[in-house]
């Protein structure tokens, strides 16, 4: 069907009239209409997307890193995962005995019931970083649960759930915000995520001496997320614009674009 | 042929989604790869189709992001038009690669712009939370090379599908002004 110039603008007007309806109505409802079933019945698909992605990614790191190197890279890879969590909570305990204080206890992964989920996509546009995982509410998965990988380094926490999914807001993600703590001293902030590409503590009071290198952790201030989850290491402090905190920019220790397998902190044992 | 477009359409955007997005350095290009398909697909369909594959891609796009229901139905929606006005312009049947690739290039840094444009507005109405933004640095430009010639390929696989149908160019109504 053929149309004039005056008939397009016609149509765009109705079909864009239309949209913002849909806005209107379904603005401030946290799930969009028929968001259910779509995502319930093109899960399946999305994670054999991901298996293939997960294949490629696996061939190019191997022409990358020549035969028994790309083995032993991941296997140190994960060491390291592992020892930086084992770290955190070594800094943690002799911060404590230093103030001879009651042990709190910390978040190694074998107190914690954990739920495994592979990620099957990854909304990356506009700074929201935004992983989907195979796992929602048939497998006890809730809002708010925090999401980790190796010994307890925390990469997001579960923004939305269905059936058979959810989606994890990254901590790089711009609305991701955890309460943090330095671990040396204790001094607390928020841990927000910056142009989907970084995380910055901020709100640190003026007083508190950072180091490069501190290490900061969930404060568990909140109930929402455990204490004691490895958030990342801080670098130079600087004043905020409003001189009344400092902030500075944190080093992750885990890489968010190689995201494959996660485990959902269920709840403690 | 409809069929297959929406087939192409769903296995584009899981390529972007899940695929691309998994793979270490494709990340970069991939989250606008469904946006170049349909850049491509736009040039050879005729509006009211162009404004159906645009709704359908745009609800599958924000079913599965963060987004607004309707937001990216909006800015490709706009797109379409905007790729239409240009087809009267040029009037051309089958288009050689380097126009295909600037409107693909022009077509990318459009979107940004609608984005920008839209999210700003919803803003104001609070429909919207958060404030986007867009780096405009040289890699955004390098991303949107690479995204013109990616969008190319897209074109010359949509014009071997119409082949292997059978719709020949006189089925593509292109209306000279």
């Amino acid at each position: 069907m053929k149309l004039s110039k005056k008939n397009n603008i016609v149509v765009l007007f109705v079909v864009i009239l239309f949209v913002v309806i849909l806005m209107l109505l379904t603005r401030g409802s946290k799930n969009k209409p028929l968001e259910e079933p779509v995502r319930r019945s093109l899960t399946p698909t999305a994670g054999f997307f991901s298996n293939i992605g997960f294949w490629f990614d696996d061939k190019f790191s191997f022409v990358k890193e020549m035969g028994g190197l790309k083995k032993q890279n991941q296997q140190l890879f994960e060491e390291i995962i592992n020892l930086k969590g084992r770290l955190a909570r070594i800094e943690e305990i002799e911060k404590e005995n230093e103030e001879l204080r009651a042990q709190i206890e910390l978040a190694p992964r074998d107190k914690f019931s954990l739920i495994s989920a592979m990620v099957i996509g990854k909304d990356l546009k506009n700074q929201e970083e935004t992983a989907h995982l195979n796992r929602g509410k048939k497998d006890g998965i809730k809002e708010q649960m925090a999401v980790i990988v190796g010994e307890g380094i925390l990469v997001g926490k579960v923004s939305r759930v269905f059936k058979t999914s959810c989606d994890v807001e990254l901590l790089i993600n711009r609305a991701s915000k955890i309460n943090a703590e330095i671990v040396k001293n204790g001094a607390r902030g928020i841990a927000r995520g910056q142009f989907g590409t970084s995380l910055v503590l901020d709100m640190i009071p003026q007083t508190v001496k950072i180091e490069r290198g501190d290490t900061v952790i969930t404060s568990g201030i909140g109930g929402l997320l455990p204490r004691g989850l490895l958030i990342g290491y801080t670098q130079s402090a600087t004043p905020t614009s409003d001189q009344l905190f400092q902030k500075t920019s944190l080093i992750l220790p885990s890489q968010m674009d190689k995201l494959m397998v996660v485990w959902i902190v269920e709840g403690e044992k | 042929m409809k069929k297959t477009i929406f087939v192409l359409i769903l296995i584009v955007f899981f390529l972007q989604y899940s695929t691309f997005s998994m793979i270490e350095g494709f990340s970069v290009f991939s989250t606008e790869l469904i946006l170049c398909f349909l850049l491509a697909l736009f040039l050879r369909r005729t509006y009211l189709e162009n404004l159906t594959w645009a709704f359908f891609a745009g609800l599958l796009v924000d079913y599965f992001s963060d987004s607004v229901l309707g937001f990216n139905v909006l800015v490709f929606a706009v797109i379409v038009f905007v790729i239409d006005f240009l087809k009267r312009k040029l009037a051309l049947k089958e288009m050689h690669f380097s126009i295909v690739a600037i409107i693909v290039f022009f077509g990318t840094i459009l979107s940004d712009f609608l984005i920008l444009f839209f999210s700003n507005l919803l803003l104001l109405v609070k429909i919207l939370d958060n404030p986007i933004s867009i780096d405009f640095s040289w890699n955004y430009f390098l991303v949107k090379i690479l995204l013109a010639v990616i969008g190319f390929f897209f074109y010359r696989t949509i014009l071997f599908i119409e082949k292997v149908f059978g719709i020949g160019l006189r089925e593509i109504r292109i209306d000279k002004i």
